[in-house]
């Protein structure tokens, strides 16, 4: 028993937010911390439905995605290691903030609803505190989305959109997406997204395959890119720094 | 007089815990609450008065990102932990508020354990969640859909037919051009659904407004109305 538990810890510290825990509080959430994980395409999180759990992302990706009555959406953040998706249940709140969709495959700790109020709630453990200045960094990229999606052209949001696909895709040069995917991101008709991506294409920037975009240049994609990219980047770093120094 | 519902829905004894620590102030319209990078001094509970909440851009440009009034707080980082932020708040409609500074509203008003505490959580989740609304309600809905619905929101909060508010910051708040807006506004105005005043619309037909505006107006009434509900039952 001891033993399993032992092996299980270092895999919840790829989590940024687990990790800033002091050791004795890890190892009291271990136990009602559950390990699943995460398929592409797959909704974590519904509108309209109540919030099962809290997943703190160990690997892979989720795209928050505002949608409106038609079915339409716009993204409102990745989501990676660095962070938590169903924020609502430590909020307390009955609305989720946007549906969650797995973008990356990996896996994720999940707590339910029930023992995050018990456990980490409750006892106002060093977590909660951690969600809430997390929860903070979120709204914040929620807000800078909302005005790049509003005043920024396709060309800059599709260049911040894929560079922040690649950051949550381990440098691995490449990003798995599609082009309806992509227009669904950025709340446009796919022509519009083809078109925007042949753009890039045909100045080397990046290079397109069937489910697959790989970063040819990335010195010219930012500069393509509109503040926004940099912006939610500082905001996603300054956290893990705070995160790290929590358990320094 | 309005008063603001948040404070309102709180039990007595938790209205006078935290009594001591609130001040009546007034807010002059067009006034900066607090600025992008700097530390909040202090959070806001309006009565009367409606505040904006801006995102800039690097080349000057603003997008409103919320519309606070009575049913609301302004200065939310600071319930989350945080004293700084990125976003400007500025009174868009001038009147009072109750107003707790920094020190007091984290060391005191927040302290674990009360029902106001739990409750300004819920609030936050209410607001982050309005800006997803908002940030997908900017990119796919019409202009005359989002003009209507921001001019209902105003409503809501300032329960006047009259808003103050001119062409020029209407194109700001729902992130338009101005020249759109001034179009929509014309149309409307066609239509006797508006009628112009001297710096500020009055609404002269409200159950055709509503039938302009996009889903958002009501989706986010409802969520709202649910959630100071949610805050009265937590004393309960």
């Amino acid at each position: 028993m001891f033993a399993l538990n032992a092996g299980f810890a270092p895999e919840l510290r790829r989590n940024a937010l687990l990790a800033s825990l002091p050791a004795d509080e890890l190892v009291r959430l271990r136990t009602i911390l559950r390990v699943v994980p995460l398929t592409p395409g797959q909704q974590i999180i519904g509108v309209n439905q109540p919030l099962p759990h809290l997943y703190f992302v160990l690997s892979g990706s989720v795209a928050r995605l505002a949608q409106i009555q038609s079915g339409e959406t716009v993204e409102v953040g990745f989501i990676g290691s660095e962070g938590a998706v169903g924020l609502s249940i430590a909020l307390g709140g009955s609305a989720p903030i946007g549906l969650g969709r797995v973008q990356a495959g990996g896996s994720a700790a999940a707590i339910s609803v029930s023992d995050f109020n018990e456990h980490v709630r409750a006892q106002r453990s060093a977590l909660f505190d951690a969600l809430l200045a997390y929860a903070n960094v979120q709204m914040h990229v929620i807000a800078q989305l909302a005005a790049c999606h509003c005043l920024h052209r396709i060309e800059q949001r599709l260049s911040r959109c894929i560079l922040s696909l690649e950051d949550h895709s381990n440098g691995a040069g490449s990003v798995q997406t599609t082009h309806d995917s992509l227009a669904e991101f950025l709340g446009v008709h796919r022509p519009s997204v083809t078109y925007a991506l042949q753009a890039l294409a045909a100045e080397g920037a990046i290079g397109v395959e069937r489910r697959r975009l790989i970063v040819r240049n990335r010195a010219l994609l930012e500069s393509h890119a509109c503040e926004c990219y940099a912006a939610i980047r500082n905001l996603i770093a300054n956290h893990r720094d705070r995160a790290g120094q929590e358990n320094a | 007089m309005l008063q603001n519902l948040l404070l309102d829905v709180l039990p007595e004894h938790e209205r006078r815990r935290i009594a001591p620590h609130c001040e009546d102030v007034q807010l002059e319209q067009r006034s900066t609450l607090y600025e992008p990078d700097t530390t909040i001094p202090s959070v806001w509970f309006p009565n009367t008065a409606v505040i904006s909440v801006l995102v800039h851009t690097d080349n000057g440009e603003a997008v409103e990102i919320g519309l606070v009034g009575r049913e609301g707080m302004v200065g939310i980082p600071l319930v989350l932990g945080c004293t700084s932020n990125s976003f400007h708040a500025i009174a868009q409609v001038g009147g009072s508020a109750t107003r707790i500074a920094r020190q007091p509203f984290v060391d005191v008003v927040l302290a674990p354990g009360h029902v106001f505490c739990s409750g300004l959580l819920k609030y936050v989740n209410l607001y982050a969640s309005n800006i997803a609304q908002t940030a997908a309600c900017n990119r796919l809905h019409r202009i005359e859909q989002r003009l209507a619905r921001w001019l209902l929101d105003m409503q809501d909060r300032t329960q006047h037919d009259v808003l103050p508010v001119t062409h020029e910051f209407l194109g700001l708040m729902v992130g338009a051009y101005r020249p759109s807006v001034t179009n929509a506004l014309k149309a409307f105005e066609d239509r006797g659904v508006l009628e112009p005043r001297r710096g500020a619309i009055r609404i002269v037909d409200l159950p055709a407004l509503e039938r302009e505006a996009c889903e958002c107006h009501s989706a986010i009434r409802r969520r709202t109305e649910a959630t100071l509900e949610q805050i009265r039952s937590l004393a309960a």
